[in-house]
């Protein structure tokens, strides 16, 4: 129980830091439109070629923005110590795991639900018809992503070069979400089942969220 | 029914590499104790500190915290000590009070804003409750996480360099408070370079030289105001 | 002790070279030529045992990082990246063969099929593996810790990657690799391929032998480094 209420205190905390910088948020969400122009500029595409590109123009998108996120929660607890002040809670290390992950989702979706309607206005689409659908993928891409990265992040963040190495070794990780994401709003788009990519979204989803939470008590201990 | 040693720690050897920080570490420190670590730098102290406080591993040696083993109670350990170490840990975003509060929240505390409000007056800190850390000046925010130590009343502190940044009237505040811990049963253990303020408090003192104990001293005999004379002699004549 | 070492050493040395020959002839003199491809088949031979060693490397990688976490043992922790810088090394000779391959063969150098792009994933992972564990300390034991959680969750994804790309392109036709289950192999070119599966196993453990070693010595000068920056 007291693991719980070390979770939602932890969240709390994360939500209140940055609501009062809203530095993550302004920083992902910027750097996803930009690089929705910048895409569009490189690649012009016309309508049918947007129903094509588009699902991957949105997730490579998230995919930058998202990198920054994973960033930004930890230099608020890099800021001091690392995640000292946490590790000395009597919490167990996995519940500190589950408290980053969770942020981390929160920030990059509400980045995601401001990034996609700016698509849709640059790109004449309408996603409104399989609007459900198209959240719950991007929500299980997002949880996917934030399970490898929140771990990953704290790995990276001890090697010398910090964040630098962080969409080196993300980027490879995240193939299958990117792909399932491509492929599930593709088949949303044509009108098909995108069964497969939710199930492929999901098995990625148990595996690392597992993982990360088998393997983050190595991570942060010395 | 008479409760266990505090800080019990025998063959204690932790390695940075090749390197041996605590080279077989033998101590103990008795409840009610407040034991001050001295020692140069490098000699081992910050690294004992950081393995009671579970937040680095022994290579070797055995040690229990509070009567329990870090390896398989470290939540229980962690909840009954209070840690200050070099980096603050505090939120610079946050106020003082937002951040004792997240603390308190952490450890499930009753009453929080009460004891918050005590400490941060205690602290000398009312004043400025509301105002981010990240304006705070060296001294305040030490203020601020010996406030964050002392939060959930811990049976064991570990504090590294407490008077860091402290002026003379808050050095004389947390002597006074680290005494009242002790005749409360509590137990300290604190390192420090500050003969003239922390050999006052102690009771005991422990001498690391190059990660190995390199001499005890009991100083309970000793009145308050000899025992910097004392602990001065007693580190000149170890070197020799 | 060193006298025995050394002994095998040559032995290891001389049996891996002359079965390195025998294997070269095997491929070159024994196995027939392909009728339709010709010459450049012969690059299956080096190809798929290629393909082989690196999955095996990646493998041992993941063995010896769960090894390390359970254990603390050095040894571990110098298994696992001495068989991941191994097992990097075969994945590339695997991307430069399959494209000489593929040219005259499928007209094209590079397909985004299932095998080719989740080979090609698993190489960035590997060589981001490696680069961060070369931004990490050297001393200590978060070198071996972080690189072994890099280790484990980077083989997780092998099999998550190759369903995604299989799924994601059915459409492609599926690589024509001899010695596939009933793919009618001559015999010959069967013998010429295990046996030159075998030698290249063979090649990897002498080499993860020679390479273990090396970061054994490697750990040893850091060590006098660092003593003589601590005097």
């Amino acid at each position: 129980m007291s693991d719980f209420s070390g979770l939602i205190a932890i969240l709390r905390k994360d939500i209140l830091i940055e609501f009062r910088t809203r530095q993550a948020l302004i920083s992902m969400t910027l750097f996803a439109l930009l690089t929705v122009l910048l895409l569009a500029f490189a690649f012009e595409p016309t309508r049918e070629e947007t129903a094509l590109i588009g699902p991957g123009l949105l997730w490579v998108a998230f995919a930058f923005a998202g990198t920054i996120g994973l960033e930004h929660t930890l230099s608020t607890e890099r800021e001091e110590g690392g995640l000292e002040a946490l590790l000395l809670a009597p919490l167990d290390r996995s519940t500190i795991y589950f408290a980053k992950l969770i942020a981390n989702v929160i920030f990059m979706t509400v980045a995601e639900f401001l990034t996609i309607p700016v698509f849709v206005v640059f790109y004449n689409m309408n996603l409104i018809p399989f609007l459900g659908p198209l959240l719950l993928l991007n929500l299980l891409g997002t949880i996917g992503f934030c399970a490898v990265g929140t771990l990953l992040s704290v790995i990276t963040a001890q090697t010398k070069l910090r964040g630098v190495l962080l969409p080196i070794i993300l980027f490879p990780m995240i193939v299958p979400i990117l792909l399932a994401a491509v492929e599930g709003t593709g088949a949303l788009f044509r009108g098909d089942s995108p069964v497969g990519a939710f199930r492929l979204l999901i098995v990625y989803d148990i595996v690392f969220v597992v993982g990360g939470f088998l393997t983050f008590g190595f991570v942060v201990e010395e | 029914m008479s409760s266990p040693t505090p800080v019990e720690v025998s063959g204690l050897v932790r390695k940075f590499g090749y390197f041996y920080a605590l080279d077989r570490v033998d101590l103990s420190v008795q409840e009610g104790t407040i034991a001050l670590l001295l020692g140069s730098n490098g000699a081992g102290k910050t690294t004992l500190l950081r393995i009671l406080a579970g937040l680095l591993e022994a290579n070797e040696g055995t040690l229990r915290v509070l009567g329990l083993e870090t390896k398989k109670d470290g939540e229980t350990i962690r909840r009954r000590i209070g840690f200050l170490s070099h980096s603050l840990g505090l939120y610079s975003e946050l106020t003082a009070h937002e951040n004792l509060d997240f603390f308190s929240r952490l450890y499930s505390l009753p009453n929080r804003s009460r004891r918050i409000d005590d400490l941060l007056e205690e602290m000398n800190l009312s004043e400025w409750r509301d105002d981010p850390v990240r304006n705070y000046s060296r001294g305040m925010r030490q203020r601020l996480a010996l406030a964050r130590v002392f939060l959930h009343d811990p049976d064991l502190l570990l504090l590294d360099e407490p008077f860091t940044g402290l002026d003379a009237r808050s050095s004389h505040v947390l002597a006074g408070k680290l005494r009242a811990s002790c005749a409360a049963g509590k137990t300290v253990l604190l390192a420090s370079h500050r003969l003239d303020v922390a050999g006052p408090v102690g009771d005991l003192a422990i001498l690391l030289a190059a990660g190995r104990v390199a001499g005890t001293l009991d100083l309970e005999g000793t009145p308050s105001g000899e025992r910097p004379r004392r602990l001065e002699s007693f580190i000149e004549g170890a070197a020799e | 002790m060193d006298r025995n070492r050394a002994i095998i050493d040559s032995l290891l040395l001389l049996l891996t070279g002359a079965a390195m020959a025998v294997n070269l002839w095997l491929i070159f003199y024994f196995a027939p030529l392909e009728r339709t491809m010709g010459l450049i088949q012969k690059i299956f031979y080096f190809h798929v045992p290629s393909a082989w060693v690196a999955f095996l490397a990646f493998f041992i990688t993941f063995l010896m990082s769960i090894g390390y976490l359970a254990s603390r043992r050095d040894w571990f922790d110098r298994a696992a990246s001495s068989s991941a810088s191994i097992g990097t090394v075969f994945c590339t000779i695997v991307l430069v063969t399959g494209p000489i391959w593929a040219r005259p063969v499928w007209g094209i150098w590079w397909t985004w099929d299932a095998r080719l792009t989740s080979t090609l994933v698993l190489w960035f992972i590997y060589v981001a593996y490696l680069l961060i564990r070369s931004y990490l300390p050297a001393s200590g034991t978060k070198r071996g810790t972080l690189s072994a959680v890099v280790g484990i969750i980077g083989f997780l994804n092998v099999p998550l990657v190759y369903m995604s790309i299989r799924w994601w392109r059915t459409q492609h036709p599926q690589p024509v690799i001899a010695g596939g289950e009933g793919s009618g192999l001559e015999p010959r070119m069967k013998l010429a391929f295990f046996f030159s599966l075998a030698v290249f196993t063979l090649l990897y453990a002498v080499i993860l032998r020679y390479r273990m070693r090396q970061s054994f010595i490697d750990g040893r000068v850091e060590k006098l480094l660092e003593e003589r920056r601590r005097s």
